[in-house]
């Protein structure tokens, strides 16, 4: 019983940050150095989520022959030349599983 | 005026199709996710919580990073403190989310601003900023519906991790983050359109990599701020627009 109370605590602090912002408490409009910098949230965050796995495995550098860093390459390539999301996914989980079902 | 965004894309009509847009986007995100979700349906059990405790935590808590590392500070520690702080360093890139989303949602009436927060994960901003770079604005029809649709998976994997218990196959050898890799890069690079957001990206990376590899700090967050101030300051040296 004890853990369902840390269990909504818990959910009170996720919730709390995803809510900060929209609060109607703070009524002043974010300056816009602030809207500057906050541009680069989403590239930056969603980077420092998918760099780690392409680039690393196993606690070091990947290597070449690996299929996470080969795969990543050949998806952010694809970016590059298509600027369509689905079919950019769709050709890196295609290279990564011919390549994992290969390299095996 | 509509340089920024791709020509080629006609923004959905009426609000079933931003919806039906929303579960599209998400949908492979949402199945990277689901060997997460099961296994921490499965790892709950594992460390002794009943089924409505382990279902209350992705019903309640909803992310699946702070799940994961709460039964881990519980079963190393125990320690009740150390579990709220590490909820909150892991729940603190929210509130970036929170401060990008700000002016659109604060207009919303209070309900919706609830419900757009409660769904804010990793996942939903990709996508919302994903729409925002291709049409220019924000739907808040959208943004629930992918929100909801991660939420729905999320707990049925959830469900599923407790219902097989502690007999799950090695989920991590799968390769199954690669998904989320792909889409997460197929969502940031179009949105690399000036040579600001190009440094910030490039940053991110290498400061990325180099805090995972020597272990330092909070390799996620130290990296996304590092990040965004190179990025902000070549942005102000160059004087580009802020849009």
């Amino acid at each position: 019983m004890t853990f369902i109370l840390y269990v909504v605590l818990m959910a009170l602090i996720t919730f709390s940050c995803r809510y900060f912002f929209f609060a109607s408490v703070l009524h002043y409009s974010l300056h816009s150095e602030i809207k500057r910098l906050l541009k680069f949230t989403a590239p930056t965050v969603l980077t420092a989520m998918w760099a780690p796995i392409v680039f690393i495995s196993e606690g070091s550098l990947s290597t070449i022959d690996n299929a996470y860093f080969i795969s990543g390459i050949i998806t952010i390539l694809a970016a590059i030349l298509m600027h369509r999301t689905l079919p950019v996914i769709v050709i890196g989980l295609i290279s990564f599983g011919v390549l994992r079902f290969f390299m095996k | 005026m509509d340089q920024g965004f791709n020509r080629g894309y006609l923004p959905p009509r009426s609000t079933a199709e931003y919806q039906k847009q929303a579960i599209i986007d998400i949908f492979p995100l949402s199945l990277a996710v689901i060997p997460w979700g099961v296994l921490c349906g499965s790892l709950a059990i594992e460390f002794g919580l009943t089924a409505i405790e382990s279902q209350l935590m992705s019903l309640l808590v909803f992310a699946g990073a702070v799940q994961l590392a709460s039964l881990g500070v519980i079963a190393i520690s125990g320690l009740v403190p150390s579990l709220f702080s590490t909820t909150f360093i892991i729940s603190s890139r929210h509130l970036l989310y929170s401060a990008v989303f700000r002016e659109d949602v604060r207009k919303l009436p209070t309900t919706w601003r609830m419900m757009i927060a409660f769904f804010l994960t990793d996942e939903m901003f990709a996508v919302v900023m994903a729409f925002k770079a291709r049409y220019g604005f924000f739907s808040e029809h959208y943004a629930l519906m992918a929100g909801f649709t991660f939420y729905v998976v999320w707990n049925i994997a959830t469900f599923v991790g407790i219902y097989i218990g502690g007999s799950i196959p090695d989920l991590q050898n799968y390769g199954f983050e690669f998904a989320i890799a792909a889409t997460f890069i197929a969502i940031v690079i179009p949105q690399v359109k000036s040579v600001s957001v190009l440094v910030s990206v490039i940053t991110a990376v290498i400061a990325s990599v180099l805090l995972t590899l020597f272990d330092f700090g909070e390799p996620l967050i130290g990296a996304s701020l590092m990040g965004m101030f190179t990025g902000y300051t070549v942005s102000k040296f160059l004087d580009e627009p802020i849009t």
